[in-house]
């Protein structure tokens, strides 16, 4: 027999009262003296057999229905280890991802891998690995008490891992001749797509049998996308109900010691946005922090924020003949609320300027350079200044800015190419949609072949339309802003866009959405300066190897909230997909030929209504036998 | 130790005054009828003085003694009587009895000294028998006044104790007893009621009068104690845990039934059997009795 709450096991002494009273009754009875007993005798001689036995059922009934019922606390059961499981080894996938954390789903799924666990032993092997990788014994041992140790150290994660690379791994133990168990929630966007893998099939053990309504702040940030010096930004977040019904409650931001609280009403299934009236105007980085708590998942009930309204950066374009800078200095703003101060020169006058003073530079047309200028460009970016670089349609094939990209040929469709793909991932695009581009045409581009560059724009030919290399530090257009090139000089997103490109350049820290085990690199003015201040704990950051403006790398973010290094604050939060608890449905589950194992190591016989039966019975059998 | 006059009370003589103990049956030789003192009128031979009592008539003291002792003292006169009277006093381990107020044997007491006081006075002679399981002690019958205080002596001296035999004792003392006379048995009768009827048929085939005063205590008769309870045996020492909620009403059929026996074979053995508690103050008890005496008589 198995107790779920053994602590209260010592409460069924107490069924020993009726026994205890029964004693000192007796012992204490009162003593008289009589006349003769001579009667007495006579009557109990009839008597005393139907009393004697009356007495001693009544104990017996008392004790009984008081024992019964004192067992239910502990909440026994009868259980049978290794019931309904397949024979051989077998690894156990544990959901750790911060959606466990809803109810009771963790304790659960805790609970049921260690039944699991226990079923191992001589014959039959087990490992532990866990979706956000903090477990990940990929040894099998047949003595599982060191798992099961492990296992009750661990917490829910802040994580949104979905069970692929934690299955792949759990396969790949034992040769694949592993049984693998999934303990999951059955959250649709944790399970592989596709049908399961016949070969390998994965049981899963279902912990999200319970109606979940969340609600999670799903993003935080500037009201609008480029905040600029000298004009007061407020906070702007997102709510986001995953729940089938209204969910009202107190949404609160706090920044710089400023509270503000609000109560919203959030429609269901669908994202609420809410502009705070709390203003931001002094320059500078601003950690936020909003909360909206509703539910039993607070996790995703906080998000943070740094809102950077930007100081002014030195900015340096590079003009051709063929190409002027008078649009772009005019969409970069002459006047002072614009973010960069302006330093306009033709490519002759490269070699005459010192590159260092400057943020960042833009060129105009990069394939008119000569190649000194080109030379002069690459050991700028090597000493930490961000280059934007527009290729023009005079670009040679040939022409290459080692090792991020070269030029293959020109591209001049006969109609015109519009916008494919965006990688809004990019710190540059972030603040992009797709939609934000849907009627820009391309007419004439440079064809590049990316080396060490990754695409983060991409045309409908195919082609490469933008390019983010250097770690961020060179971004090049493979157009130029001319009209005659592209219509994307007319259309509301060619600021921002041009905006977001130079501030990503120059370091300026654009990704507002950094997740939870994402790696933090910023620059830095001092390198020495490794000291990491996390949400709860310190850590040490390192600084990556490299000439010109430190920088810095840190990689344990595994709790979310604001982490400083180097100097700058920066927001780490969950990945708001995985706020959406809801679950795949059966039928999808059969349909993928997924198997969901029943029984869990243990066959268990709840024994508390066999139990309140036993007491109800010994009461009822007291009260007839009293009533004779 | 009681004093001889803690059985003989005040009010109780106050009551009997008026009230004689007449023999029912006939005695050989003579009728039943008053055995009040013809003094008054007679001339019977002055026999003694005797110290007062509280009760006495006044016009019996003698002043002149008072005169020349500051003390009251009664003139005593022999009288001739009919009757022999003898009170069985059962001093069984039984009879130390005490339920509520008063034991049995405190009660017993009383009655006995009552009715030797009643006999006394009448001019009848009374003795007195104690016995538990044999005879303790035997006085016989006196009709002298002095033989009063004999009797309240040894009531005083009463110790009970020792097992019960109530048929063996009695028969015995009908083997004793020569003359016909009336016989009073004063006890709780905790014997086997055969036995106990047939020592009293024994009196009555000797021809004597017998008069049974059966003693008892609420408490014995109704088993009236609060839960379970362990009870000792007064006369064997024996211990029986018994619960009355239990066992309470059999016993009190029992009970019932062993009185109605008792009451039925001493009606057919023609003995007067008055059943008498100790929770009713004997003087009212023997009153009463006395009163339905008479009036059957």
């Amino acid at each position: 027999m198995n107790f779920a709450a053994p602590a209260l096991l010592p409460l069924a002494l107490l069924a020993a009262v009726p026994l205890l009273i029964h004693i000192f009754s007796r012992t204490r009875l009162r003593r008289h003296d009589f006349p003769s007993l001579r009667l007495l005798d006579a009557v109990r001689r009839e008597r005393f057999s139907y009393v004697r036995l009356k007495e001693i059922l009544l104990l017996i009934l008392r004790t009984l229905a008081l024992l019964a019922l004192l067992l239910v606390p502990p909440r026994p059961a009868l259980l049978a280890r290794g019931a309904g499981l397949p024979p051989g080894d077998f690894v156990v996938v544990l959901d750790d991802s911060y959606s466990m954390g809803w109810g009771t789903r963790w304790a659960r799924a805790r609970d049921a891998a260690r039944r699991l666990l226990e079923s191992a032993g001589p014959g039959r092997r087990a490992g532990l690995v866990t979706t956000s990788g903090s477990v990940l014994d990929t040894a099998l041992v047949d003595r599982p008490a060191a798992l099961i140790r492990r296992l009750d150290s661990l917490e829910v994660s802040s994580t949104a891992a979905r069970l692929d690379s934690a299955l792949a791994l759990a396969r790949r133990v034992g040769g694949g001749k592993v049984t693998v168990f999934a303990i999951t929630d059955l959250q649709a966007r944790a399970l592989p797509p596709g049908r399961a893998d016949t070969l390998a099939p994965v049981r899963l053990v279902d912990v999200g049998a319970d109606r979940a309504a969340n609600v999670a702040v799903a993003d935080v940030g500037p009201e609008n996308r480029l905040p600029v010096p000298g004009r007061a930004v407020r906070i702007r977040a997102a709510f986001a109900n995953h729940s089938d019904r209204p969910i009202t409650g107190f949404a609160v931001v706090e920044v710089g010691g400023r509270v503000e609280e609000t109560a919203l009403e959030l429609p269901p299934r669908a994202v609420t946005a809410h502009i705070f009236s709390l203003a931001l105007d002094a320059p500078g980085a601003h950690p936020v922090r909003v909360d909206f708590r509703s539910d039993s998942l607070s996790s995703d009930d906080t998000r943070w924020a740094v809102v950077t309204i930007p100081e002014r950066l030195r900015l340096l374009v590079v003009e051709t003949p063929a190409a002027p800078a008078a649009l772009v200095a005019a969409a970069l703003g002459p006047d002072s609320a614009s973010l960069f101060s302006l330093t306009v020169a033709p490519a002759g006058a490269l070699g005459r300027l010192d590159l260092r003073r400057f943020d960042c530079v833009l060129v105009t047309d990069a394939g008119a350079l000569a190649p000194a200028d080109i030379d002069r460009l690459e050991l700028a970016l090597q000493t930490g200044t961000g280059l934007l670089l527009m290729l023009g349609p005079d670009t040679k094939p040939g022409f290459a800015l080692a090792p991020w990209f070269a030029v293959t040929g020109l591209a001049r469709p006969a109609g015109f190419n519009t916008l494919a793909g965006l990688d809004t991932l990019a710190p540059a695009l972030e603040i992009f949609r797709p939609a934000d581009f849907a009627s820009v045409r391309f007419f004439a581009h440079a064809v590049t072949r990316p080396i060490d560059a990754r695409p983060i724009a991409t045309l409908s030919d195919g082609a490469p339309l933008m390019l983010e290399g250097a770690l961020g530090r060179l971004i090049v257009w493979t157009f130029t802003a001319a009209p005659e090139n592209t219509d994307l000089v007319y259309r509301a997103a060619f600021v921002p866009l041009l905006h977001r490109c130079l501030s990503a350049v120059a370091g300026a820290d654009l990704r507002r959405d950094r997740l939870v085990g994402d790696t933090l690199r910023v620059f830095s003015d001092d390198p020495s300066a490794l000291a990491v201040q996390g949400p709860t704990r310190r850590g040490v950051a390192r600084a990556l190897s490299g000439s010109g403006r430190a920088r810095l790398e840190y990689a344990d973010t595994d709790e979310p909230g604001i982490y400083t290094l180097g100097g700058r604050a920066v927001a780490v939060n969950l990945d708001p997909a995985e706020a959406d608890l809801e679950r795949i449905a059966p039928a999808d589950l059969a349909a993928r030929g997924h198997v969901v194992q029943k029984e869990v190591g243990e066959r268990a016989l709840d024994l508390i209504p066999v139990l309140l039966y036993i007491a109800a019975a010994a009461f009822a059998a007291e009260m007839l036998l009293l009533a004779l | 130790m009681p004093s001889p006059t803690d059985f003989l009370r005040p009010e109780a003589v106050a009551k009997l005054r008026g009230i004689d103990l007449r023999a029912r049956l006939v005695v050989e030789g003579f009728l039943a009828g008053l055995h009040r003192s013809p003094y008054k009128g007679f001339s019977v031979e002055f026999t003694e003085h005797r110290q007062y009592i509280p009760g006495d008539e006044l016009k019996r003291v003698d002043w002149k003694v008072y005169g020349r002792t500051d003390r009251f003292y009664i003139r005593e006169y022999e009288e001739e009587t009919n009757l022999r009277a003898w009170l069985v006093l059962d001093a069984s381990g039984s009879m130390a009895y005490t339920g509520s107020g008063m034991s049995k044997l405190e009660y017993a007491n009383c009655l006995a000294a009552s009715l030797a006081y009643l006999l006394l006075h009448q001019k009848d002679s009374a003795g007195l028998v104690t016995f538990s399981d044999r005879i303790d002690r035997y006085l016989p019958p006196r009709s002298t006044p002095a033989h009063l205080h004999a009797v309240l002596r040894e009531l005083a001296r009463v110790k009970p104790g020792g097992d019960t035999d109530v048929g063996g004792t009695l028969d015995a003392l009908a083997e004793r007893i020569k003359r016909r006379g009336l016989v009073i048995v004063i006890s709780d009768l905790w014997d086997d009621e055969a036995r106990v009827l047939r020592a009293l048929r024994h009196f009555r085939h000797r021809r004597h009068e017998v008069i049974v005063f059966h003693v008892t205590d609420p408490v014995e008769c109704d088993l009236a104690f609060r839960g379970p309870v362990v009870l000792r045996d007064l006369e064997t020492g024996r211990e029986l845990t018994v619960d009355p909620r239990v066992i309470g009403a059999d016993y009190r059929k029992s009970w019932q039934r062993r009185c109605a026996a008792l009451e039925r074979g001493c009606a057919e053995a023609l003995v007067d059997y008055c059943r008498v508690s100790t929770a009713t103050p004997f003087d009212r008890a023997l009153f009463r009795y006395l009163e339905r005496r008479r009036r059957l008589a």
